[in-house]
């Protein structure tokens, strides 16, 4: 009996898991989406790309940041036809801003296509609203001049929110890749030293939302159309993982919180949550 | 990942980023050559506008390199980067990339190596030859490339199997490289 109920309350909350409407907690807060490593133009990111336009309809964000490897193989233009504005033409078509960091598989001239909105830099800022600032990075290519505009940039911020988004992670559980160690070795100081709050990345196909490190959320998004099933390793840093399927994320930035939700490609919720922001 | 690793390292990498580089006189020499040659090839090309369609972008890319190859047909291995530069070069990769300390330098050269990744078309390592779109490219460990001559504006250094390539990022051109790099 006992086993039989239990069973009962895990179908339900499954159930109520897969059923969930995705709605603002606020309405006044800033939304946005997250993708990564979604430059294949095959069926998965077609299906992904729809579900994101769905979920729109009931949690309306503004923009989507994308996490790298936004074209893979050629980059002709039929290619960013094919592999970009075909799939998300729901959402082009009804003004939803792209902003691109650069993959390992993406051509830096992408940083002058007009629809990545990356006003031809391979790192930028911008600040959606006030008190809240993006950080999108080159994590291909980590020089000098990179560091000192980061150091420069983060200092200067005065934002309450600084989310910085780019390629390669710097903490993994990914089996492919793993985390970049020499990276978070010269970025982590700064991330910590001047208060950063949220760090996504891509790269590894997969979806890991990471304990939070020195204080700094961290989620890994390289499943929105490539998928590495099983990729996830035990580490001990994985807060929730998910490798059955592709995913992606929309985020919520109410006062000093942010909301998360993680859904599948079938439009299943496969992770969600409020984290506080740093003080 | 245990945080005293990457103490360690940060105090590593910061101490290397910290070494003043040697001014290389021939490095210098040459790439500003180079600079000045890539500057007249785009000579009369349009520059590329920031919110660039894909067809504009390509037209650029394909212009810039084709004048580019133009002016440089009799350019050979080892003109930009000059044998003091390679020499250099190579201690600087060899000491980045050897032993235990340097297993994550190999492994962040391996993440995107067209040689590793095996991608739908081969990249040739020659002076003056295309870097196909639909190759990836290596990432660069960040504390190597700390250590490495800093270059203009839109070259870049990136590895192709153990070869260090010196590209011509706005053109997709291979301005030199340095053969079997990595040891």
């Amino acid at each position: 009996m006992l086993r039989r109920s239990l069973l009962a309350s895990i179908i339900g909350t499954l159930l109520n898991l897969w059923a969930a409407e995705v709605t603002p907690i606020d309405k006044d807060s800033l939304r946005f989406a997250v993708i990564g490593d979604t430059g294949t133009g095959d069926r998965a990111s077609t299906e992904i790309a729809n579900q994101l336009a769905k979920v729109r309809t009931t949690f309306p964000f503004e923009f989507a940041v994308m996490l790298g490897d936004n074209i893979y193989g050629n980059e002709k233009p039929r290619d960013f036809e094919r592999k970009f504005e075909r799939p998300f033409k729901l959402l082009i078509d009804a003004g939803v801003k792209f902003y691109a960091a650069l993959g390992n598989h993406d051509d830096r001239n992408q940083r002058f296509y007009k629809l990545f909105n990356m006003n031809g830099q391979r790192y930028y800022t911008f600040q959606p609203r006030a008190g809240v600032r993006f950080f999108a990075l080159d994590s291909n290519y980590m020089d000098r001049d990179q560091l000192d505009w980061l150091e420069r940039e983060l200092k200067a911020s005065g934002s309450e929110w600084k989310i910085c988004f780019f390629h390669h992670p710097i903490y993994s559980s990914g089996e492919r890749h793993g985390p970049s160690v020499q990276l978070a070795a010269l970025i982590e100081p700064l991330f910590v030293k001047y208060s950063v709050d949220v760090v996504l990345s891509g790269h590894e196909h997969i979806y890991e939302r990471i304990k939070p490190q020195k204080g700094i959320y961290y989620f890994i998004v390289g499943s929105s159309a490539k998928l590495r099933a099983g990729g996830i390793l035990k580490t001990g840093i994985t807060a929730k993982g998910f490798d059955t399927d592709r995913a992606f994320m929309v985020m919520e930035l109410s006062k000093d919180q942010i909301y998360f939700h993680t859904l599948a490609r079938s439009g299943q919720v496969v992770d969600s949550g409020l984290l506080m922001r740093r003080k | 990942m245990p945080s005293s690793g990457i103490s360690i390292l940060v105090v590593g990498i910061f101490l290397a980023a910290d070494v003043k580089k040697p001014i290389l006189k021939e490095f210098t020499t040459r790439i500003n050559e180079y600079v000045k040659l890539r500057d007249r090839a785009g000579q009369g090309l349009a520059p590329l506008k920031r919110e660039a369609t894909p067809e504009q972008i390509l037209e650029h890319t394909e212009a810039l390199a084709m004048r580019l190859q133009k002016i440089r047909s009799h350019a050979r291995q080892g003109d930009v980067l000059g044998p003091e530069t390679q020499a250099y070069i190579r201690d600087i990769v060899r000491s980045e990339t050897k032993g235990k300390q340097g297993k994550p330098a190999k492994e962040a050269v391996a993440q995107g190596n067209p040689k590793v990744e095996t991608p739908a078309q081969p990249v040739p390592v020659k002076v003056n030859a295309r870097y196909p779109a639909a190759a990836p490219v290596s990432t660069m460990p960040p504390a190597l490339l700390l250590r490495l001559p800093d270059l203009p504006k839109d070259l870049e250094y990136h590895f192709v199997g153990r070869d260090l390539v010196l590209l011509d990022t706005a053109a997709r051109i291979i301005v030199d490289y340095i053969p079997n790099v990595v040891p």
